[in-house]
């Protein structure tokens, strides 16, 4: 397994390598180089899935093939080895990203033609660098390693659209490289900030996830102790029988509260703190996925670069910043996250959908509609994570990798009409399914999956997702419900795109050959009949991931859980009272701006 | 013994021959890709006989008979949610699917002929088997995620087969109304799933949600239901949600008869019959299903009188007939003496259903015939006569209509004297009983609006002079039979669109895999109401339901309703005879006297119109300047913002000049002003 991990990281670099010095002169030889390792990263990373799916099921909270090597020691003795290292291993959080990298690097360039200009040395070798860092970047199991895995990856991708986009390149790859530089550097003072306040400067900086998530967890640990303690003092308050007892029962609760308030003014200090760390980090990782008012580089980015790009850029690397949500930001800040996650990052999440959605409807190219769309659906994802329970989680995890196909898919599909089309505008497109048969049927399975039919992947996700936001208090009821209206939308914005584009009248842009515009070939069915099967495979059967995902997005939820209850003394994010919900129903007709009563979770004063 | 387990194969059949038949179809199977449906058809059909014998034997306590297949997906945490393949087969169930296999076996059988030499032959019956596999899962399904996942699997066949001739602009055009009206509703009933979900601590097993919500407050409760009646208005095409019905037509007319007659527009009705037990605790809701069902019928019927496209007719009477179903479930109350009339309000409602699905099969499926023999005109300005032409089509035609209208003793009677005297029951309540007693009377001039428009067709399409149209006679010359809808469209381009000829000699009725159908269906939609209503074995069956109680309460003072319908019904078929065959210049004269209120009808009250100027087009337009703007705007402020750094490096370039003299300069200017800072700097800032 830790070879496997090792050798996904390796072998695209060693393949990038191996194009420099080999095959510069020889575009054959630098397109066999690359497809060769990232096809050799598919498979291993199909074999990581089966190998976890055989002997791994239902094990939480592990990280398997975990790897560990020292790069920078900061004193300490040898057996807690601190400080920047070399630190990397898979759950199940990362094994469905890890899988989309292996499945999307090959197949985008497997469909891409021979004559096509990316097929370049110089655009290869940087490819093959994009998969290892984006690799690299979901195994990380070091905060400043992955890191330097997720800002490198800006390098290779400012050179690929600066150097092979299309008109307006050098202004996409400069906002691009501007936007994601600017954020990111707000997430390393972020990343920083954390260690330095989790794990101390007394033995050393710390940058382990998994020893600074324990961290976390073990720094509430007395708190809990201590309203256990107000509770049951309370509970014998209640139960005195003479005077004299009450006396001393209702000191040693005067004395448990007093402890307790003077802890959670000393607490307020530190979520202070957790809530400015919280904003670092969701600077770098907001502009990654995007969210909405740090989104402008997207459109862009996504219309100039090469296509193949687009694709990985879309269905792979906007996952890096939702993944550092669930691996980062909220384990290692329970308490902003329980502060901010739903009211803030819910609310731009929210937006996302329906901003995503209209923008999308407006759009008359087919790769702004999907690039809008992407902002739309990945808004989805986001939702389920911020809902902070593990339902959500667990439905933003899964939705990350319906994304990956289902998007990835389209963009593959928008990828091979640019093979043989000279525009991807919409309306130069007409009955294009009446020619090409099997195109006509992978556009319609993938349009579907993408509207959240049930027996198709996108369906499990979202429904979770609302689900998880749904019972996330009165909050997440009109958020969810206003999300919901993302799915009306979704469903007119892709019917119009399949309608125009494969429905209708036979109509081919003029300036095209016949020998061009062809059906799909066998190479191209090979991409889309096993990225279809998967669709129905993760539609009909989804347990077999979401309880690999569950196990580990559990410990995040619960660790959660913990946070919310020490801030409120109560252990469920939403209790629901039935006899209280009529009130804040009548919210949902319509006028979300009543005022509300307020409910148990917004009882978070307590904690400051 | 019948083993549960079986209840699982009902869905799964049909799903297996879809995939059978979609993947195997266009290379192996071709012409013989009925098979793979009508052998799963008759398969399920047996098993659910068999469920139903299961269920009436004496030795079952509760009507019902449980299958848990499995989890689908589920998760834990503070608010679990699991999904399995839970099947239920129980008194309502077990009616409908034996009733949605049977028209989907005959429908098959008569689209064999339909649509034979069709190239995409395959795709159909692929596509019409993964509906039925919908349909029986969403019908079947214990779990309420699992009838959403049948309810939205419905309605994408059925935005399939809509769209199924997809190089025709119309047909996609309707296919896509089709889909997003109903996803309207989708969300809604998606959103009532949620409320229940969570306000039911976290279950979504359907009998099990229905006990525990009813310990909601009440506002809860209106909310819940509805969200869910929002869902059945989508789906149930009902006012205001209900124009994506009639457009719906543009498929072939098989399939208007399975999916937009006898069974996916009746899911509606189903799903609110399933949750009565629950929402007849809240009047306020029941009310306003059982008005939005008035204003649907009685607009249904309306729009119906003046159209001429025969299907189109049929559909809006579709509409209307669905109108009195929600009606009847809206007079789901209790009485004057407190006597809850939720059972025989279901059951009236879900007897109807029954009957018109039959007979609404029939009719379509004979209008399917006539198109078949007239080269797909089916506009009744260019068809009559046709009696002599089409005598099977012609008796099956007639026996439809004879249901539809009501006429005693056939069906439609049975059923539409149900929920007229569960509406008049329901007048006689504690309340608001002005408001049903309107109803009662919108339901009786419907019938009589429902008698005259259906003989209308019949008198304009079976008597009268013979009219052909030449599309049925180039269409029985050239045997070309393969180009259908698509091209005739064409065809009337070439011609002069009121063309017809009158030598009934080239055309001819259609061959015997379509006329034995519309036999086998004629004595159904005749006779099955008289088996089942008067006998009260419906009552029976369906009143043994978990959650309802047999009523054979006494209804005779609303028994004048009976008698009142059969004076409306009879009334509507004598005005369409003296109109269309004894004197048919009188029609015209009508019309020119109704004047707009015709033209309201025949615009369909424009409803159309003023929905998409109400919601499609701001929509569209927002959108549209959403991505301008994003574009164009808000990307172009932030780039102004990142020019500032290199304005202000621009400012400060001149400084930098490189003249020493002028360093200098400013070292000493600079040094100056540092040093009267520190000598009287407490002084200026005191």
């Amino acid at each position: 397994m830790k070879e496997a991990l090792l050798a996904l990281i390796g072998i695209p670099l060693l393949g990038a390598l191996l194009t420099l010095l080999t095959a510069r002169s020889n575009r054959d030889w630098a397109r066999t180089i690359a497809l060769a390792s990232t096809g050799l990263t598919f498979l291993i990373s199909v074999a990581l899935v089966l190998a976890d799916m055989a002997g791994a099921a239902g094990v939480a909270g592990q990280y398997h093939g975990e790897t560990r090597r020292l790069i920078l020691g900061t004193g300490g003795s040898p057996e807690s080895l601190r400080g920047i290292s070399f630190h990397i291993g898979i759950d199940g959080i990362s094994l469905g990203l890890v899988f989309l990298t292996g499945l999307l690097f090959p197949a985008a360039l497997l469909l891409t033609r021979k004559e096509a200009n990316i097929n370049d040395w110089g655009f290869l070798a940087w490819y093959q660098v994009l998969q290892a860092l984006t690799f690299g970047a979901f195994l990380s199991l070091d905060l400043i390693l992955f890191y330097v895995f997720f800002e490198l990856t800006l390098i290779p991708l400012f050179f690929m659209i600066g150097g092979w986009g299309g008109s307006m390149k050098i202004e996409a790859a400069t906002k691009m490289f501007l936007y994601g530089l600017t954020g990111s550097l707000f997430t390393l003072g972020g990343i920083v900030g954390a260690s330095l306040a989790l794990g101390g400067m007394e033995k050393g900086c710390d940058f382990s996830i998994p020893r600074l998530v324990q961290v976390a967890k073990d720094r509430g640990k007395p708190m809990e102790e201590l309203i256990d303690r107000v509770e049951k003092s309370r509970e014998a308050l209640k139960h005195t029988k003479t005077d004299l007892e009450n006396k001393t029962a209702q000191a040693k609760f005067d004395e448990a509260e007093h402890e307790l308030l003077q802890k959670r003014n000393a607490a307020s200090h530190w979520l202070n703190w957790q809530t400015v760390l919280f904003l670092m980090l969701m600077a770098g990782f907001a502009v990654k996925i995007p969210i909405i008012p740090v989104h402008f580089w997207q459109p862009m980015a996504y219309r100039e670069a090469p296509i193949a790009l687009t694709v990985v850029l879309s269905a792979v690397l906007a996952k890096m910043g939702l993944f550092g949500v669930v691996r980062i930001v909220l384990p290692l800040l329970p308490e902003a996250s329980v502060r901010l996650a739903t009211p803030v990052l819910g609310t731009l999440a929210t937006i996302g959908i329906l901003y995503g959605g209209l923008a999308a409807l407006g759009a008359s190219n087919i790769r702004t509609m999907l690039a809008f769309s992407s902002i739309s659906h990945l808004g989805f994802c986001l939702l389920g994570m911020v809902s902070l329970n593990e339902t959500g989680l667990s439905a933003g995890v899964l939705q990350m990798v319906n994304h990956g196909i289902t998007t990835g898919g389209l963009w593959l599909l928008a990828l091979i009409l640019l093979e043989r089309f000279p525009t991807l505008e919409i309306h130069t497109f007409s009955g294009m399914g009446g020619r090409f048969k099997a195109m006509g049927v992978v556009a319609v399975l993938l349009t579907l999956s993408s509207v959240g039919l049930p027996g198709l992947n996108s369906f499990v996700g979202e429904i979770l997702s609302l689900m998880g936001m749904y019972a996330q208090g009165s909050d997440g009821r009109q958020l969810a419900v206003l999300a919901s209206l993302g799915l009306i939308l979704g469903a007119w914005y892709m019917l119009n795109f399949l309608l125009r584009v494969f429905y209708g009248d036979e109509r081919i842009p003029a300036s095209v050959p016949v020998r061009v515009a062809c059906d799909l070939s066998r190479r191209e069915l090979s991409v889309f009949v096993p990225m279809i099967g998967l669709c129905f495979l993760l539609g009909l059967a989804p347990q077999v991931f979401l309880k690999r995902i569950s196990a580990d997005t559990h410990a995040v939820a619960a660790e959660l859980s913990e946070a919310q209850f020490r801030a409120t003394g109560s252990s469920h994010l939403a209790p629901l009272e039935l006899a209280n919900e009529s009130h804040e129903a009548s919210a949902h007709k319509g006028k979300p701006a009543a005022p509300r009563k307020p409910a148990p979770q917004d009882n978070k004063g307590g904690a400051h | 013994m019948f083993e549960p387990a079986a209840i699982a194969l009902i869905p799964l059949l049909p799903a297996l021959a879809g995939a059978l038949t979609l993947l195997l179809g266009p290379k192996i199977l071709k012409q013989q890709s009925h098979w793979p449906l009508i052998i799963a058809c008759v398969g399920s059909f047996l098993i659910s006989l068999l469920g139903i014998q299961a269920l009436t034997s004496p030795t079952l306590e509760i009507r019902q008979i449980v299958y848990q297949g499995g989890t689908w997906f589920a998760t834990l945490g503070s608010n679990p949610v699991s999904v399995g393949w839970d099947f239920r087969l129980d008194p309502i169930s077990a009616m409908m699917v034996p009733m949605v296999l049977f028209l989907a076996t005959v429908i098959a059988v008569f689209s064999i002929g339909y649509m034979k030499d069709d190239p995409a032959y395959p795709r159909y019956f692929g596509v019409f088997s993964i509906f039925v596999a919908a349909m029986t899962l969403l019908v079947l399904s214990d779990n309420i995620v699992l009838l959403y996942a049948g309810w939205e699997g419905v309605g994408v066949c059925s935005f399939l087969l809509i769209g199924f001739w997809f190089q025709k602009p119309s047909a996609l055009k309707a296919a896509r109304k089709a889909f997003m009206v109903t996803r309207i509703g989708d969300v809604g009933l998606l959103l009532g799933i949620l409320l229940l979900w969570s306000g039911c601590g976290f279950t979504l097993q359907i009998p099990t949600l229905i006990e525990k919500a009813k310990l909601l407050s009440d506002e809860y409760l209106y909310l819940a239901g509805f969200l869910l009646f929002i869902g059945a208005m989508g789906k149930s095409a009902q006012f205001p949600l209900h124009i994506w019905l009639p457009d719906a037509m543009e498929g072939p007319t098989p399939v208007s008869a399975l999916i937009h007659a006898a069974t996916m527009v009746t899911a509606g009705v189903y799903l609110i019959a399933r949750f009565l037990p629950l929402l007849t605790m809240s009047p306020d809701l029941l009310l306003l299903i059982a008005v939005i069902g008035g204003i649907t019928a009685i607009l249904a019927a309306l729009i119906a009188l003046t159209q001429n496209d025969l299907k189109r007719i049929l559909a809006y009477s579709t509409m209307s007939q669905l109108g009195y179903m929600f009606m009847a479930l809206g007079a789901g109350r209790s009485d004057i003496s407190g006597h809850s009339l939720v059972t025989f309000a279901m059951v009236a409602a879900m007897f109807h259903l029954f009957t018109h699905a039959f007979f609404k099969a029939l009719l379509f499926l004979s209008a399917g015939s006539v198109m078949h023999s007239m080269g797909h005109v089916i506009d009744l300005r260019r068809i009559g006569g046709l009696r002599t032409v089409l005598p099977f089509t012609h008796i099956a035609f007639l026996s439809g209509a004879l249901a539809l209208a009501g006429v005693l003793p056939f069906s439609g009677y049975w059923s539409k004297d149900e929920i007229l005297v569960a509406i008049d029951s329901a007048s006689h309540g504690p309340n608001r009983d002005g408001v049903y007693k309107i109803l009662t009377w919108l339901g009786l001039i419907t019938a009589g609006l429902t008698a005259f428009y259906t003989f209308r067709a019949y008198f304009l399409a079976f008597w009268g002079e013979v009219k052909i149209p030449v599309e049925a006679l180039s269409h029985g010359q050239h045997g070309h039979e393969n180009d259908h809808g698509y091209a005739s469209t064409h065809h009337e381009v070439n011609h002069d669109p009121y063309g017809s000829v009158s030598d009934p000699t080239k055309a001819h009725e259609s061959p015997w895999i379509m006329t034995l159908p519309l036999l086998v269906l004629v004595p159904a939609a005749l006779g099955i109401g008289a088996l089942f209503g008067p006998t009260h074995r419906m009552m029976d069956f369906l009143g043994s339901a978990p959650g309802f109680h047999a009523d054979h309460g006494d209804h005779s003072a609303s028994k004048w309703v009976a008698m009142a319908s059969q004076v409306f019904g009879l009334g509507g078929i004598a005005v369409a005879f003296l109109l269309y065959v004894a004197k048919p210049g009188m029609a015209v004269s009508i019309r020119k006297m109704a004047g707009s209120g015709y033209n309201l009808s025949l615009n369909r009250f424009y409803l159309d119109e003023i929905l998409t100027i109400l919601f499609v087009r701001p929509l569209q337009i927002l959108g549209w300047l959403i991505q301008a703007l994003d574009r164009e705007l808000w990307d172009r402020l932030v780039d102004a913002v990142a020019r500032i750094p290199a304005w202000l490096g621009d400012k400060f370039r001149p400084v930098q000049n490189g003249l020493v003299q002028f360093y200098a300069l400013a070292m000493a200017l600079g040094l100056t002003i540092f040093l009267v800072f520190l000598a009287f700097g407490d002084r200026l800032f005191r």
